[in-house]
């Protein structure tokens, strides 16, 4: 796994700065705005920026007095990516599981209007 | 037997660095999914890749109790394990044993209209650890050539 993936599953491990990206993923934000709706003080979060900016995920920029912070796409399609082969594969068994299942209800209901419970 | 068409129901999450959580809903009552996780017969139906069925699947199914999966013949890829905590049917814990190490925690929920949500949350001892069963993924189709290599090559001495 590359090292820029690393960082990146490094980023998003983190709930705080997952629900920093969530609300990035709405608009661009300040960290004010991005502090207010969080338990954390703005010191806190522009901790957290930082990681996410290391990562790729945000890029920030300064207009005037204010700075701004928004999501960068790229990083996380690497991450969708890597992960997808793996969901693909569980989503593949879960498929069959839902045959098996389909399969174990039909004699049950048979059973059932035949007038004989389960065995 | 041809593989069912795949539509992408499950959710993937990575809660932290050594974790994995997928969750999936079944039209099926909580007692039969439990059975199709815990029962051998049921679960080497639908476990492993689809061109290469399970050859062997012992479960002991208590706290304690052992399992082991098998792919392929005697040389074949191999998942041995031991339960944890059976709480039928709510709740299923055991540890793998093998060559990735995982701690696997999977919670039934009844749902409405009959339907179950099971979530099936693995947590390895490490990042790399993590990383790697992820990379499980691209690797799994990879074994199940290599096991159907081995069955092969003898009748090509």
């Amino acid at each position: 796994m590359s090292d820029r993936l690393s960082l990146t599953f490094h980023a998003l491990a983190d709930p705080t700065r997952r629900r920093i990206l969530e609300r990035l993923n709405r608009g661009e934000a300040t960290v004010q705005e991005l502090a207010d709706p969080l338990p954390i003080s703005q010191p806190a979060v522009s901790k957290h920026l930082k990681v996410l900016e290391a990562a790729g995920l945000v890029e920030r920029r300064q207009e005037a007095t204010r700075r701004w912070a928004q999501i960068r796409g790229g990083p996380l399609k690497e991450v969708i990516v890597w992960t997808s082969e793996f969901q693909r594969l569980w989503d593949e068994r879960f498929a069959r599981l839902d045959a098996v299942l389909k399969g174990e209800q039909r004699p049950a209901r048979r059973r059932a209007r035949a007038g004989r419970g389960p065995p | 037997m041809a593989p069912p068409k795949v539509v992408s129901a499950s959710t993937l999450t990575l809660p932290s660095d050594t974790e994995i959580l997928i969750e999936r809903s079944f039209r099926a009552p909580r007692a039969l999914v439990w059975r199709a996780f815990t029962d051998a017969s049921l679960y080497a139906k639908w476990m492993g890749p689809a061109e290469f069925p399970m050859t062997r699947c012992e479960i002991d199914l208590r706290p304690g109790g052992k399992f082991l999966y098998q792919w392929g013949g005697p040389q074949g890829h191999q998942m041995p394990g031991e339960f944890v905590e059976v709480a039928a049917p709510r709740r299923l814990v055991y540890v793998d044993t093998g060559d990735t190490p995982s701690r696997i925690t999977i919670t039934f929920t009844e749902e409405k209209d009959g339907r179950t949500r099971v979530a099936f949350h693995a947590r390895m001892p490490s990042k790399a650890a993590r990383d790697e069963i992820l990379a499980s993924g691209w690797t799994e189709g990879m074994d199940a050539c290599y096991v159907q290599l081995d069955a092969l090559l003898p009748s090509l001495v």
